[in-house]
């Protein structure tokens, strides 16, 4: 409806009408008749008094019109439609409906219809409601956040369309990301006198309130803050955000089974080389155990494994651990998934699946850099090139292998005293490339500590992960703690027997001190607590630092050992893998490709939403929209795929719901405002502010008419006067 | 409005009833104003005495009469009147047209009976013969002009009993009576001459070529002269009653009224290219103008 009459009453007054009407057809009917001589000079011609006549119709006209627009405008009339935005140099209200896409928004309990749909439903029933000129943009809340329209639109149809043609939640949690690119959006598209954010969410705690999204929202609240008051100076409309909880009150404990992140023991591994692959089954919110159906493990797709899921199994541990070795045949990337197909009630689907993505090649890219001029059974890189089959190069020489594009994944610089500033830009160049390095330290580096220091460290803010201290000794030798081999890398050590470890002495090794600031991490400790591997991501590309040579110097017994190779190989493999191999995407990270064959210019990919074929524009190629869980498939058409995965991130699966102390502690640090459906809806369509009195429109009009009336009556009485 | 002018207003003049009252009156009001006595070219036959009248000539009392009576007579001669004049009444329809009030006004052809009746007397006081001629398409009424007392009446009774009626077509009659009146002499024209200008002007020059010396007495009311209408207003023609007309006046006024002046002036022009005194006589006008106008002729002819 766009108008409204607020004294319909008044709308009687029109049958005044009829009295200008009645007077005109009185005086039309009324005439004189008078006997005369003259008539020769009556002028034959009609058309001077049909002009007459229409003149008098149109005077009657302006008359009637003038009487029917004071009573419309006594009749307090309101337009509730946008159309008289058009009066104005800006449409009214602009609104930005924000929907929760994380997945325990598709949470299904009992007969209930899921928040997404109740979102939706919503979310239309709103954009039905409001005013024609009303223009609505739509922004899912996930990682990353996906904007529906490019531009407002103040076509409803088409906004319920497209929110009809939503792909349903099955993201991970983002709103403070959807809130910011909502806010964005308003102030850099919207003139409006209003603007709103209507977030659409179910009532989780987790996504919202906890403690890294509060976080978060503090930042944004801070930001938001300074845009509204340069906004106020500006006279520009503050966006004001309105949160409505869908989905009914979410019970405390919901029967969900989940499936644990696939952990592989590399993600790197040669031909036929075996890894193990480790998920679990995880069991939530039963008050007594049902078997969950059957867990699937799936090589690109296609069923490899059937795990046979126990009967009884014990709920306060709250998960099936499920284990399996594979071997790969072909080169390339592959997904392993682990699919579990349930039986039981199961309120989340989207966390029933996880995937890995585990690369496969012929040889290990690895250039082995020794300190040594002249190799031989006392270099550096001596057990090293045992334990990896991998060729040495001296420090001189190694520049060239490593600008080879492609040539080398994972550099290891075993005791190497000193870097020329070139060979220090070419590591640099090829770590924001991806690549990634392995640091021996040494004898070597007690001269050259201070080029380490002020050249590779500086202060945190260089490749090298730790500042270099002092060589420390112990007399009978410090052993590494495999208790703290908490990395993937390490898993092999962790789980396995530990006598391989326990003989293992080093007697001296490195001080390193790590920079605050740093993003460097300690994966691997000495029974003393020093550090013995850190790690530290660095550009693109990954740098690891062992604090003990990988030689017998120093009097280390590990070389010899038969821990040396397999935890060299895992660190190389892990190296390989983790610097280059970007497949798992971590919040919201978009999907970047690299070809070698840059002539490739057209791309399809099959997401976990739908099917593109995408053109290429520029390399690298790189995708945004990968806010869905699950395999991304990218295929050139030369039949080459990559695939790309998004974990469900399995806090999302805890649907723990906000407490009002939540709510508060989310509105300490934003403006927003928690409604229901009902209240929304009625603030929008019953907010006096944005309807439009029409009564000064028409007494304007009258005016108008009046000044024609006034003209017209005086062109007639001169007509008449001449 | 001055006493002597309401004397003359045709409105009052009315209410005296009978013309030949109307027309003395009118006379010898006019005249006592003029205070000089028309009466002029006495022949030496003897005819009659009559009482004297004010404004007579001194020298034409008869001075043994007065001796004898102690009364003043002036005494007449038979006259050999030097003026035959002619008066053309319309009695068309349009000429029954009383103005806007169709009650308290007189109309076009009642003014023309004052006038001709006020002339007639005036002429014949003067010893000049009076004929009188009324129609409308057709000749109603022909007098042949004569000089005698009884010709006063019998032209006043004539006038009295005409009604106006029938349709105006005067060309024709005027070409007529240009044929008939074979004398020289004077034609005064009392119409509305709501009739095609040529033809008039036609039958005008006919009459002009038997060297008729003419006066057009171009009697209007004044509402055709003004069209003062305002309200929607259904004409019915007052010759073909059958013709009726709904009009907007306010409309048609500017149309009228350019249709009217051009015909006026027309004839006006026409009539003076010809030598005819064209006068225009609205019927709100006092009827002494009218005369005061044909005695300017009259004593034009004279000198």
């Amino acid at each position: 409806m766009n108008f409204r009459i607020d004294n319909p009453v008044i709308l009687f007054g029109l049958l005044a009408l009829a009295v200008p009407l009645v007077l005109h057809f009185l005086k039309r009917r009324r005439f004189e008749v008078i006997d005369w001589g003259a008539m020769q000079f009556l002028p034959e011609s009609i058309s001077i008094q049909r002009r007459r006549w229409l003149d008098e119709i149109l005077l009657l006209l302006m008359r009637l019109g003038m009487i029917a627009l004071i009573v419309l405008a006594l009749a307090t009339p309101i337009s509730t439609s946008g159309l008289l935005g058009g009066l104005q140099d800006r449409s009214t209200r602009d609104v930005v409906l924000v929907l929760d896409g994380s997945f325990s928004m598709d949470a299904r309990i009992g007969a209930r219809a899921s928040p997404w749909s109740e979102a939706v439903r919503a979310a239309k029933n709103i954009v039905g409601q409001a005013a024609p000129g009303d223009r609505f943009a739509i922004v899912i809340a996930r990682q990353p956040p996906l904007r529906g329209h490019q531009e407002f639109s103040s076509d409803r149809d088409e906004v319920q369309a497209k929110l009809d043609q939503l792909p349903t939640a099955r993201g991970n949690p983002d709103l403070p990301a959807a809130l910011a690119e909502a806010w964005t959006f308003l102030q850099s598209r919207s003139r409006a006198a209003r603007k709103e954010i209507i977030v659409f969410t179910d009532k989780q705690l987790f996504g919202f309130a906890d403690p890294p999204t509060l976080a978060t929202l503090e930042m944004l609240g801070q930001q938001w803050r300074a845009d509204a008051a340069t906004a106020r100076q500006a006279g520009d409309a503050v966006p004001s955000v309105r949160l409505i909880g869908v989905g009914g009150a979410l019970p405390k404990r919901v029967p969900n089974f989940s499936m644990a992140p696939v952990v592989a023991s590399r993600n790197v591994v040669k031909v036929g080389q075996e890894i193990t692959l480790r998920s679990a089954v995880r069991v939530d919110g039963f008050d007594k155990y049902a078997r969950p159906g059957k867990v699937t493990l799936a090589l690109d797709g296609k069923a490899v494994h059937e795990f046979v899921l126990p009967d009884k199994a014990d709920l306060k541990t709250g998960q099936i651990p499920l284990n399996h070795a594979l071997r790969f045949a072909r080169e390339g990337r592959h997904v392993v998934s682990f699919i579990l197909q349930s039986e039981a009630p199961d309120v989340l689907a989207a966390d029933n699946e996880q995937h890995a993505v585990v690369e496969v090649v012929k040889d290990l890219r690895v250039l082995l850099v020794d300190g040594d001029r002249k190799l031989g059974p006392d270099s550096s890189t001596f057990f090293l090139q045992r334990a990896l089959s991998a060729p040495a190069v001296g420090v001189e020489k190694f520049q060239k292998n490593l600008t080879a594009p492609g040539a080398t994944s994972v550099l290891v610089l075993a005791d190497v005293p000193r870097l020329e500033p070139a060979q220090n830009e070419a590591i640099e160049r090829f770590l924001a490339e991806g690549g990634a390095v392995l640091i021996a330290l040494g004898e070597r580096m007690r001269q050259t500590r201070a080029f380490y220091n002020h050249q590779l460290h500086r202060d945190g803010k260089g490749w090298l992960p730790a500042q270099l201290l002092e060589v420390d000794t112990a007399a009978d030798g410090t052993l590494p703690d495999v208790r703290s081999f908490q990395h993937p890398a390490l898993e092999l050590f962790r789980t396995g027997p530990e006598a391989g470890m326990k003989s293992v002495r080093f007697e001296k090794w490195w001080q390193v001190q790590i920079a605050r600031q740093s993003h460097s991490v300690p994966i691997a400790r000495f029974a003393n607590g020093d550090p013995f591997l850190i790690e530290m991501p660095y550009k693109k590309g990954r740098v690891m630092l062992c604090t003990v040579p990988l030689d017998r110097r120093w009097g280390s017994t590990f070389p010899g050992g038969a821990e040396f190779p397999v935890l060299v190989n895992e660190l190389i493999h892990y190296l390989a893998g983790a610097g280059e191999t970007r497949a798992m995407l971590r919040r919201g990270e978009p999907i970047r490709l690299q070809l070698a064959d840059a002539a490739t210019r057209q791309l399809k990919i099959k997401t976990p939403e739908d099917n593109l074929t995408l053109e290429v524009k520029a390399w690298p190629w790189t995708h945004a929209n990968t806010g869905a869980v699950g395999v991304y498939w990218v295929r050139a058409s030369d039949g080459a795929a990559w695939p790309f995965v998004v974990a469900p991130d399995l806090r999302e699966s805890d649907l723990t719901p906000c407490t009002e102390f939540d709510l508060r502690k989310v509105r300490d640090r934003l403006p927003i405002a928690w409604l229901d459906e009902e209240s929304a809806l009625a603030s929008i369509i019953g907010d006096d502010e944005r309807s439009e009195e029409l009564w000064w429109l028409l007494l304007t009009a009258v005016l108008g008419l009046l000044c024609m009336e006034v003209w017209m009556t005086r062109r007639m009485a001169l007509a008449r006067g001449g | 409005m001055s006493a002597a002018a309401s004397a003359f207003d045709p409105t009052t003049l009315a209410k005296y009833g009978r013309l030949s009252l109307i027309a003395r009156n009118v006379v010898e009001g006019f005249l006592s104003g003029v205070h000089k006595s028309p009466y002029k070219g006495f022949s030496v036959e003897f005819a009659e005495h009559r009482q004297y009248y004010p404004g007579d000539e001194i020298r034409h009392i008869d001075w043994r009469v007065y001796g004898k009576t102690d009364r003043y007579y002036i005494k007449e001669h038979e006259e050999e009147t030097n003026l035959h004049a002619h008066l053309l009444v319309d009695a068309s329809g349009s000429m029954a047209y009383r103005g806007a009030n169709p009650r308290g006004g007189i109309s076009k052809f009642q003014y023309a009976q004052y006038l001709a009746a006020s002339l007639a007397y005036l002429m014949l006081h003067q010893r000049d013969s009076v004929g009188l001629a009324v129609h409308d398409h057709q000749m109603r009424a022909l007098l042949p002009p004569r000089s005698t007392s009884k010709q006063l009446m019998q032209i006043l009774h004539t006038l009295e009993k005409t009604v106006p009626g029938g349709e105006t077509n005067l060309a024709p009659i005027w070409d007529r009576l240009a044929g008939q009146i074979r004398a020289r002499g004077m034609l005064l024209i009392f119409s509305d001459c709501f009739d095609q200008v040529s033809h008039l002007i036609h039958a005008l020059r006919h009459l002009r070529h038997r060297r008729h010396e003419i006066l057009l007495f171009h009697i209007l009311a004044p509402e055709e002269i003004e069209f003062p209408f305002t309200q929607r207003t259904q004409f019915r023609h007052l010759e073909f009653l059958s013709q009726l007309r709904l009009v907007d006046p306010v409309a048609v006024r500017a149309a009228y009224l350019k249709n009217f002046d051009e015909f006026r002036q027309t004839l006006r022009v026409q009539a003076s290219n010809l030598q005819i005194d064209y006068h225009l006589v609205r019927t709100d006008t006092p009827i002494d103008r009218a005369l005061g106008a044909y005695l300017m002729k009259r004593q034009a002819r004279r000198f």
